[in-house]
């Protein structure tokens, strides 16, 4: 069980043949909003939920995996986050971009996680902006010597409110609205995180460039 | 700290992030929502199919021999089926004598 491969490397990375097909997998949907995919899925076509696999796919598993660090956990939390998706198919009701839903469920997963390793700390949602971060590795993100590397390693070492902030509006392009809604916070405290996280990683880099 | 900033950072992060889940952890995931499309999809049919088959064997099950329903006698036939009555329709000679008896002017008996 290695740590999850953050500076992207190809080693790293094993991509599903089909994907080679485009991003948003069959071609006949790539055109359909997510919600109507995610509703055609809960009347049974299997191709719609292929679709919205292919599309957020990869950003859901970034996300899991920089919140959960290891790739054996990302594995878990990412698989058990589609089978929830699944297995609710039929309770599933457009009143919000599907998007949020999506990540919504992966932030209760990565929350549950955590409560259960850490018992006794704060979950994500309550936990302080001003936890400490993680001291930079600049040996390491040294070796990379690459800015997008750099970027990446600065990510992995915010606080992690900062970090799920960060990598929901990156990752899933959310508004701070929607991040509000997934992380259960005021729309202040969302912005007053971003605000954080990108003041940190614009440092982080000034350092690499 | 401007929103081209902001905007800038995330462009940039987009451009190196390239993690992707594994071949076999996609495998896995489609597969369980193949088949769960499948059941939505069949479960009515299923449903029907196993309605169809149930009345079928229902059906095919030899039913016991029930004795026919009894006849009401007729003014016709009352006490023709036994005792000396049946005698008498067992004998040809005799039911056709009383034929011819219960014709006008008829008798089965030889003049004397």
């Amino acid at each position: 069980m290695g740590t999850l491969d953050i500076a992207g490397g190809a080693a790293g990375r094993v991509v599903c043949a089909s994907k080679e097909a485009g991003p948003d997998g069959a071609g006949a949907l790539a055109g359909i909003g997510d919600e109507a995919l995610m509703t055609r899925y809960r009347n049974g076509e299997a191709d719609a939920f292929e679709t919205l696999y292919r599309r957020h796919g990869a950003p859901l598993y970034r996300f899991i995996g920089r919140l959960t660090r290891r790739r054996a956990d990302a594995d878990e939390v990412f698989q058990e986050v589609w089978f929830a998706l699944i297995r609710g198919r039929e309770r599933y009701e457009p009143t919000a971009r599907f998007v949020t839903f999506l990540f919504a469920i992966a932030h209760r997963r990565v929350a549950d996680r955590a409560r259960r390793a850490l018992r006794g700390m704060p979950e994500i949602a309550e936990a302080a902006d001003d936890i400490p971060a993680e001291d930079l590795d600049p040996h390491a993100a040294f070796q990379n010597a690459q800015l997008g590397a750099a970027l990446v390693h600065a990510i992995g070492a915010l606080p992690l409110p900062q970090r799920e902030a960060f990598l929901l509006q990156a990752e899933a392009g959310l508004s701070l609205d929607e991040i509000a809604q997934v992380t259960d916070v005021p729309r202040e405290t969302v912005k007053s995180r971003l605000r954080y996280a990108n003041g940190r990683l614009r440092i982080a880099l000034k350092a690499w460039k | 700290m401007s929103d081209e900033e902001d905007a800038e950072l995330i462009a940039r992060y987009r451009a190196s992030a390239r993690e992707a889940p594994g071949g076999a952890l996609d495998r896995t995931i489609l597969r369980a929502a193949r088949a769960a499309a499948w059941r939505r999809r069949y479960a009515g049919l299923a449903a029907g199919l196993a309605a169809a088959c149930i009345a079928l064997a229902i059906l095919a099950v030899p039913m016991r021999h029930a004795p026919p329903p009894a006849r009401n006698d007729t003014a016709a036939n009352i006490g023709l089926d036994e005792g000396r009555a049946r005698a008498f329709l067992l004998d040809p000679q005799a039911v056709r004598d009383a034929a011819l008896n219960q014709r006008p002017g008829m008798t089965a008996r030889p003049s004397e």
